[in-house]
């Protein structure tokens, strides 16, 4: 017996060196969770600010994904990062679950894209500092087509002309159920997701997915389908392959094809998504952005914070960012710099693009959406059926019914 | 000889009375070294659980670790330390998630209500708000140079900001122009080289070495506290007042704007029920059966529910059903034997099995594509018309039984083999000698005892493919979608339906809700797999009187 308290002792002493040994004070890091990419930037380019201000950085390699996903966790339990990378869509859910904390970037604003920063603004507050921002715009093949349509009508005639249903060659093709691509398609005929309010953010109560321009873009599509001059049933990899092989001549996609297209030696060149009809607006794009945010768990708040408005806000950052990330840059000064006419493009496709809703309610309206735009496409239901009932089920889930 | 025999003899005898207490010293030591590894690592682990007020695994960590000390501490239980490692697995892995989901259940746990109040309070405390009227100034720090570490801030009022500048010492505000300077200047910016018993701080190592320091302490005297500006710490500092006071009923009051928040189920709501603005999020509470009622109350949940049910039960009974039938075929054509290069056909059949099914299942989707897919294009040169795999709820259905074919055959041929190699071959002949022809032989010998033998793992098939989340997910996500039918698609199984309820609601992730199907998919699947194994029992009667 006597022996046995003897071992307890022994426990209790090792227990508490180590104890002991696990707070000891360290110096102050700032950790943060970045993408392959992004990383790669930081750990470049980190040494000045680390000199400057006497702290260091540690930068942990996550898949971009996965930074949302685990900083739910991580965040709260007071294990997460100081500084996260993300994308302004994961907005809503971040500030709803007190994740991120408001960012300040004084007179700074002014320097980024007006777009960018509307995007990571939430409820009229800023939580991120914007390095990039992304939106689709109209491809075209160059031997096909000669000069990029103006407006809807001119690319049903151009597919009209192009079609050869058994030779498998097509004008224009989108790919099925797929929202996020048939939005610009929507927008030049009017319609509209969510109706904004004086300050510029996004009213849930105000949907307009059965709104009559969006049902008159669903038709459109939906005539061409029917009409043979795009081929039903298309997801975006065979939406891309045909493209990307001359079979196709006009598809809506993004920077992220540009390498492939290029690499594959397709023909191309992009242009602004058509209008409704001449003269009329352009077809809005969504624009997603992605940024630097802050961790509201970081005991590093205040140094999390000058991080961001000193190092990743500065020019020298987005330019790297940029260079390394391919997407069209943020801030406006790494803008002006650059002769990229891809990037050019994007930027004019952009001008009429709304920045990609980042209220929760939207994950609501994605899968309704999707499933309304299939269904119409496949013909389960006219487009004007599709859209009603998704809009009455989005309705319906945003109340909490 | 003898004596060898004695001598393993006494080993074993004495292994039987040896315990940790009687071993070699240093055996002993190394135990108590490891041991007290683990306990500090459990002990410093079930702390931070505690403090994120993380009780249930706080409490499976600590029983853990107990039984651990337990096992190597006492001679009786001395036995069990073989257990260990694989018993703390399993409570880990198994037991806790387990326990946990059922926890989560009747929670609401979900996107909004992530935090436990102590997660909450730790989110908000820092948050700091300034007054519409107060000044900003710029600041500059200083440190004392000897005796007590404190600090001081040299103030500047901000570009067009009205207001003198001052020093703030902790517990102590002064005009700029009452200090006495002593020996040093102020340079181009109005800023001191230094104060006496203090020195000035360069503006990098203030921002970097001290700010964490820094930004917890409050400048000044009295009312007159200076914090720093949260957001721009190193432009600003401000009378700023902590914004947010917590009560012990847990309502939370903004002083910002003087608006007491009350929760109601783990959710903030003002005064006039209006819910609270950001940052105020919610905590996650106890709600007893609200999301059971939620699940059997929505008209939206419930009228897919049956439909999906039938197509999972159907889709689980036909995915095993198809993949038995073309598995025991192969199996018997393979175990005859007149057939040439039996191996060589054996060892290709297997390689489906042997593949991911995730990888497969994208690989199918692109040759069942219905415009540019192999079968469809051999199909359109054949009949002049494919099968629309994704646009028809029929076909998509076959699709996902075409893969599910393709994938689950190689292992039931496999299961079959082994099954078939183990009925003995005299009965066979004795049926002959009774005149019984080969599709007699099959029915009423080779199936039945088949059957013995395979029915548990033909069950354990049907229970994994209740819930085989992959196969529908790849294939369309369970599309093509119902027109009017919710969130639920043609091919939804209750798993993948489950996931667009819990997480394409509208709400963001609901992980409470999605516990709660969870439990009641459970059910449905212990019930069915009852009910199977009584049905089996009949099978066992018949291998007994063979």
């Amino acid at each position: 017996m006597k022996r046995r308290l003897t071992l307890f002792v022994l426990f209790a002493l090792l227990v508490s060196s180590f104890g002991s040994l696990a707070s000891a004070q360290d110096e102050v890091t700032l950790l943060i969770w970045a993408d392959e990419t992004r990383a790669g930037v930081i750990e470049e380019l980190g040494g000045t600010f680390e000199e400057e201000y006497g702290v260091s950085l540690e930068v942990q390699q996550l898949a971009f994904g996965d930074i949302r996903d685990q900083l739910r966790i991580a965040g709260p339990a007071g294990e997460g990062p100081d500084v996260i990378i993300g994308a302004h869509d994961w907005l809503g859910e971040l500030v709803a679950n007190g994740l991120v904390a408001p960012v300040d970037l004084g007179e700074d604003v002014d320097n980024f894209s007006p777009v960018a920063i509307q995007a990571f603004t939430y409820e009229s507050q800023l939580y991120g500092v914007p390095y990039a921002v992304e939106n689709i715009a109209l491809f075209y093949n160059t031997e096909l087509v000669p000069e990029p349509p103006k407006t809807w009508a001119e690319v049903r005639a151009l597919s009209e002309e192009l079609t050869d249903a058994d030779a498998g060659q097509y004008g224009f093709v989108i790919q099925q159920g797929d929202p996020y691509h048939f939005f610009p398609v929507m927008t030049s005929f009017g319609g509209y997701v969510f109706g904004v309010d004086e300050e510029g953010n996004y009213n849930p109560e105000d949907v307009g997915i059965d709104s009559e321009g969006a049902i008159a873009g669903l038709q459109f599509v939906v005539d061409m389908i029917n009409d043979g001059l795009i081929p039903s049933g298309l997801d975006g990899n065979t939406a891309q392959t045909l493209f990307q092989d001359g079979k196709a001549a006009m598809y809506i996609t993004g920077p992220w094809n540009v390498q492939a297209f290029t690499d594959a030696g397709t023909p191309f060149a992009i242009a602004p998504i058509p209008a409704a009809e001449e003269g009329g607006e352009n077809g809005a794009p969504f624009i997603g952005s992605q940024g630097f945010m802050v961790s509201a768990f970081s005991e590093n708040l205040p140094l999390a914070q000058v991080f961001l408005t000193e190092f990743a806000a500065s020019e020298e950052v987005q330019q790297l960012l940029y260079e390394r990330g391919g997407r069209p840059s943020a801030l406006l000064s790494v803008m002006e710099g650059v002769e990229d006419p891809y990037a050019a493009a994007f930027a004019e496709a952009s001008a009429t693009g709304l920045p990609m809703p980042a209220i929760p309610e939207m994950s609501a309206v994605w899968s309704f959406w999707g499933d309304a735009v299939t269904n119409a496409m496949l013909g389960a239901q006219t487009p004007e059926e599709a859209f009603s009932t998704a809009a009455s089920e989005i309705r319906a889930a945003i109340a909490g019914e | 000889m003898a004596t060898e025999t004695q001598n393993i003899k006494d080993t074993i005898s004495t292994g039987k009375v040896r315990d940790m207490l009687t071993g070699s010293l240093s055996g002993i030591i190394f135990r108590i070294i490891a041991l007290g590894i683990i306990d500090a690592f459990a002990v410093w682990f079930v702390i931070n659980l505690v403090d994120n007020q993380a009780w249930i695994l706080a409490v499976f960590v600590s029983a853990i670790t107990l039984g651990i000390n337990a096992f190597f501490l006492s001679d009786k239980l001395y036995a069990y330390r073989w257990f260990a490692p694989g018993l703390t697995l399993m409570i880990l892995m198994i037991v806790y998630p387990t326990v946990f989901t059922v926890y989560a259940a009747f929670t609401n746990y979900r996107d909004g209500n992530l935090l436990t109040t102590s997660q909450l309070r730790d989110r908000l405390e820092p948050e700091l708000y300034l007054p519409e009227d107060a000044a900003t100034y710029s600041w500059t720090a200083f440190r004392t140079t000897s005796g007590e570490e404190k600090f001081a801030l040299w103030l500047i009022p901000s570009e067009g900001v009205e207001g003198e500048p001052l020093l703030a010492e902790q517990g102590k505000l002064t005009l700029a122009s009452e200090v006495d300077l002593g020996d040093f200047a102020l340079d181009e910016d109005g800023v001191p080289e230094g104060l006496p018993g203090y020195e000035r701080i360069r503006r990098g190592q203030a921002i970097g070495v001290y700010l964490p320091t820094l930004s917890g302490i409050k400048f000044g005297e009295g009312d007159d506290l200076f914090q720093f500006y949260p957001q721009r710490p190193q432009d600003f500092a401000a009378k700023f007042i902590t914004r947010f006071e917590f009560n012990d009923d847990n309502s939370i009051l903004d002083k910002s704007t003087d608006t007491l928040y009350k929760p109601k189920e783990g959710s903030y709501y003002g005064p006039d029920g209006e819910p609270a603005p950001t940052p105020i999020t919610g905590f996650y509470v106890v709600t007893g059966f609200d999301n059971f009622q939620r699940l059997i109350e929505s008209r939206a949940i419930r009228e897919p529910f049956l439909r999906v049910f039938i197509w999972t039960i159907s889709y689980a009974f036909l995915s095993v059903f198809l993949t038995f039938a073309l598995g025991l075929f192969l199996a018997i054509v393979l175990n005859a034997d007149f057939m040439p290069g039996r191996a060589v056909f054996r060892t290709m059949l297997l390689v489906p099995y042997t593949l991911p099914a995730f990888v497969t299942v994208l690989v199918w989707r692109g040759l069942l594509n219905e415009e540019l897919g192999v079968v469809n294009k051999g199909f359109e040169s054949l009949f002049g018309w494919g099968p629309d795999w994704f646009s028809d709820p029929l076909w998509a259905k076959a699709g996902i039984l075409l893969i599910q074919l393709w994938l689950g055959f190689p292992y039931m041929m496999l299961i079959c083999s082994g099954a078939l190699q183990s009925i003995p071959r005299d009965i066979y002949s004795a049926a002959e000698v009774d005149g019984a022809n080969a599709f007699q032989k099959f029915r009423t010998l080779t199936l039945p005892l088949l059957l013995v033998a395979v029915g548990p793992l033909l069950i354990a098939s049907f229970a994994f493919n209740f819930n085989n989340f992959t196969i529908i997910e790849y294939y369309f996500e369970g599309g093509p979608p119902i027109p009017g039918g919710g969130v639920a698609g043609h091919t939804d199984i209750l798993i993948t339906y489950t996931y667009a309820l819990a997480f394409g609601s509208g709400r963001g992730a609901d992980y409470a809700f999605a516990s709660t199907i969870s439990i009641v998919i459970f059910l449905l699947v212990a019930t069915i797999t009852v009910f199977n194994f009584r049905f089996t029992r009949s099978w066992e009667e018949i291998s007994e009187n063979v």
